[in-house]
C-alpha cells in the first residue's frame, strides 16, 4: 500500500499568532500610506493623547485614517466570518456573505434613500438606515420562507429567491432615478470605506457583537454540520433551530457593514477559503482566524485603492488624474478574482 | 432498560407506511442483525429508533422514557447511531471526524480551537478498534470506501454510547474486516452494550449476532436465534427463490445464492 502523505494542518494558535501580527502590521500600514505623506507615529501619539486645538498637519491627516482603518479591519473581519458560516451552512464552498440576499437586499434600501431622499428617515443616518432595515427584512423573509417550505434545502431556495426580488426591485429603483442618483448608486455598489470620525466603526459594534455572540453559543454545532447534518441530528444538534440561528447570526454581520461600507466583494469568499485546508474544519479556531485575515486584507485592499491613483497618475495623467482613490471593491475584486483562480487551478 | 419501538407506523407523507405495527426491544447484552429487501424499511426502522424520524403511530422508549422527552445532547451520549450514507461538505481529516464523536462522550472542552490530550487518546482507541489507527492523518476523502466506512464506524464508536444502532456497517468491508468488526460488536456485548446493525450478509449475522429480524414490506417478518430465522421457505418467501441454504451441522444453515 502506497499512502498519499497525511493531511499537514497547522496548530491554531500559531496560526492565529502570525495573523494577528499580519493585522497589526496591515493596520500600520493602512495608518502610515495614502495620498498624504505623514509621520504616522507622531500623528497617531497626538490624536490618542492630545486635544485637537493641538494637533499638526500630522494628527489632522492620522484623525481622518484611523477611522478609515478601523472600518476596513472591522468590515473584512465580519464579510470573512459570515462567508465562513454560509459557506458551511449551505455546504458550499462557493456560497459568499451576499447569497441569499442580504447584500441586493441592503443595495435595494440604499437606492430607496438615494433616489427618494424623503424615505430615507434622515434622522436615523439616511440610506443607511434604509439599507440596514431592507437586509434584516429580507433575512426575517428568508427564515421565514423556508420555515414554510417543506424542503431540506429551503434556506437556499428562499435565499437565492429572494435575491432575484431584491434584485429586480433594484433594477427597478433605478430606472426610477435620475443619472446622479445613478452615479451615486454604481459608486455605493463599488463600495467605500469613508469614515469621518469613529463614531461610524462604532456604530457597527452593535450588530457584529450580536452576530458574534450567536456564533459563539453555536461554533461547535457548525462542525457538526460541516461533517453531516443526518449525523449532526443524532449527535444532539437542533439542526434546524441551529440553521436559523447561524443564518441570523450571518446576516447581523453582513447588514451591518454592508449598510456602511457597500457590498465589497470576494473577502467573503476567498478568505476562508484560503483558511479551510491549514486549520480544517474546527470552526473555534477557522472563524477567529477569518476575521483576523478578512481585516488584514480589506486593510491592505484599501491601502492599495487610496495610493494605485497616485502612482498611476504618474504614468497616465490623462486618465487618472482626477480621481484620488479607487472603491475598494474594485480593489478587492480586482485582487480576488485572479487569486480565486489561481487557487482553484493549482488544487485541480 | 432497553431501547423499544412499540406499534411503530411511519411513512414519508406519501401515502403508503413505510413501516407498520413494528414491536422491537433492544436490551443490553444483545446483538441484533435486522435484515431485509432493499426498500423494506431498514434504515427507516433505525432512524425511528435513534429519534431522527417521528413515527405516525406508536412510540419509541429509551430506557422507559419517551425518546422524544429526552434532550437531544443527553440522547447522544446513549445512543449513537451511524446513516447508512454520510457525506462530509468539505475535507476532514479521519482524526477530525472522529473526534466530532469523541466530543459528545465529553472528551474536549466547549470551546478548542484543536482536540486536547483526552479527546485525541478518545480519537485513537476509537480507531483502534477498527484496525484503523494507521489513517488517523489522512484525509476521508482520500480513503478507499471500506477503510471510510471503518473510520465511520469509529467515529460513532467514540461517543461511547450504551446502545448502538449502525445502518450497514460492514458494507464494503473485505472479509477479514467484516469479521473482525462483528467480533468487536459480539465483545461489546458482552460488556453490556446493545447493538442494533443492518446487514444484508445472513452469514456474518448468523454467526455473531444472537438474533436476526427479518424486516420485509412495513413488517417485522421474523426475529429469532439464527437457526430459527434461517429457514428456506422464510427466505424464498422474502428475498426470492434464487438462494439456497446449505445444512452445517451444530450451526446455523449457510445461505448461499443460486
Ligand atoms: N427521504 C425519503 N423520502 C421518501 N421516501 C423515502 C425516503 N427514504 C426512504 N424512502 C422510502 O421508504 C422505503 C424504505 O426505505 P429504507 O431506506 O428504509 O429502506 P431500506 O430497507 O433501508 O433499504 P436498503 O436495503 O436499500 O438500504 C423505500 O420505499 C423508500 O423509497
Ligand atoms: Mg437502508
Amino acid at each position: 500500500m502506497s499512502a498519499p502523505a497525511p493531511q499537514t494542518r497547522l496548530r491554531p494558535a500559531l496560526l492565529l499568532g502570525l495573523l494577528a501580527a499580519a493585522g497589526l502590521a496591515a493596520a500600520a500600514l493602512g495608518l502610515a500610506l495614502g495620498s498624504e505623506p505623514v509621520r504616522a507615529w507622531q500623528g497617531l501619539v497626538e490624536v490618542l493623547g492630545r486635544e485637537r486645538a493641538q494637533w499638526t498637519e500630522d494628527g489632522r491627516i492620522l484623525a481622518l485614517r484611523l477611522p478609515r482603518v478601523a472600518l476596513a479591519w472591522l468590515t473584512g473581519a465580519a464579510l470573512a466570518v459570515a462567508g465562513a458560516v454560509l459557506q458551511t451552512l449551505l455546504r458550499n464552498g462557493l456560497a459568499t456573505p451576499f447569497t441569499l440576499g442580504v447584500a441586493a437586499a441592503s443595495s435595494f434600501g440604499a437606492f430607496l434613500g438615494i433616489a427618494f431622499p424623503a424615505f430615507a428617515l434622515p434622522w436615523l443616518g439616511g440610506e443607511r438606515s434604509l439599507a440596514l432595515g431592507a437586509a434584516l427584512l429580507e433575512t426575517w423573509l428568508v427564515l421565514a420562507v423556508a420555515r414554510r417550505s417543506a424542503r431540506a434545502d429551503g434556506l437556499l431556495l428562499a435565499g437565492v429567491t429572494l435575491n432575484f426580488l431584491f434584485g429586480a426591485a433594484t433594477l427597478f429603483v433605478r430606472y426610477l432615478a435620475d443619472p446622479y442618483d445613478l452615479a451615486r448608486m454604481d459608486r455605493w455598489l463599488l463600495g467605500s470605506l469613508d469614515a469621518t470620525s469613529l463614531a461610524t466603526p462604532a456604530s457597527l459594534l452593535p450588530w457584529l457583537g450580536a452576530g458574534l455572540l450567536l456564533l459563539l453559543f453555536r461554533v461547535r454545532d457548525l462542525d457538526d454540520l460541516a461533517f453531516d447534518p443526518e449525523l449532526a441530528a443524532a449527535r444532539g444538534v437542533r439542526v434546524e433551530t441551529s440553521r436559523r440561528l447561524l443564518l441570523l447570526a450571518t446576516a447581523l454581520l453582513t447588514a451591518g457593514v454592508v449598510a456602511h461600507a457597500g457590498p465589497i466583494a470576494f473577502v467573503g469568499l476567498l478568505v476562508p477559503h484560503a483558511l479551510r485546508p491549514f486549520l480544517g474544519l474546527r470552526h473555534a479556531a477557522l472563524l477567529p482566524a477569518c476575521a483576523l485575515l478578512g481585516g488584514a486584507f480589506l486593510i491592505l485592499a484599501d491601502v492599495l485603492a487610496r495610493t494605485l491613483p497616485a502612482l498611476l497618475a504618474g504614468l497616465l495623467p490623462e486618465a487618472f488624474g482626477r480621481s484620488s482613490e479607487l472603491p475598494v471593491g474594485l480593489v478587492t475584486a480586482l485582487i480576488g478574482g485572479p487569486f480565486f483562480l489561481a487557487l482553484l487551478l493549482r488544487r485541480g | 432498560m432497553a431501547l423499544a419501538a412499540e406499534n411503530l407506523r411511519a411513512d414519508y407523507g406519501e401515502g403508503s407506511p413505510v413501516l407498520e405495527g413494528v414491536d422491537l426491544a433492544l436490551e443490553p447484552g444483545r446483538f441484533l442483525a435486522l435484515a431485509g429487501p432493499n426498500g423494506a424499511g431498514k434504515s427507516t426502522l433505525l432512524r425511528c429508533l435513534a429519534g431522527l424520524h417521528l413515527p405516525q403511530a406508536g412510540r419509541v422508549l429509551l430506557d422507559g422514557r419517551p425518546l422524544a422527552a429526552i434532550p437531544p445532547r443527553r440522547r447522544a451520549r446513549i445512543l449513537g447511531y451511524l446513516p447508512q450514507e454520510v457525506g462530509p461538505a468539505f475535507p476532514f481529516t479521519v482524526a477530525e471526524a472522529v473526534a466530532l464523536g469523541a466530543r459528545v462522550a465529553g472528551h474536549g472542552r466547549w470551546f478548542e480551537t484543536r482536540p486536547g490530550r483526552e479527546c485525541r487518546e478518545a480519537v485513537r482507541r476509537a480507531l483502534e478498534q477498527v484496525d484503523a489507527l494507521d489513517l488517523e492523518e489522512r484525509l476521508l476523502g482520500e480513503l478507499s470506501g471500506g477503510e471510510r466506512r471503518r473510520v465511520l464506524v469509529a467515529s460513532v464508536l467514540a461517543q461511547e454510547p450504551r446502545y448502538l444502532l449502525l445502518d450497514e456497517p460492514a458494507a464494503m468491508l473485505d472479509l477479514h474486516h467484516q469479521a473482525w468488526l462483528f467480533s468487536l460488536f459480539r465483545r461489546f456485548c458482552r460488556e453490556g452494550l446493545a447493538v442494533l446493525c443492518v446487514t444484508h450478509d445472513l452469514n456474518l449475522a448468523a454467526t455473531f449476532a444472537d438474533e436476526i429480524l427479518i424486516l420485509d414490506r412495513h413488517i417485522l417478518r421474523a426475529r429469532g436465534a439464527p437457526a430459527e430465522v434461517l429457514r428456506e421457505e422464510l427466505l424464498h418467501e422474502v428475498f426470492g427463490e434464487r438462494l439456497e441454504l446449505l445444512p452445517r451441522p451444530g450451526r446455523a444453515p449457510a445461505v448461499l445464492p443460486r
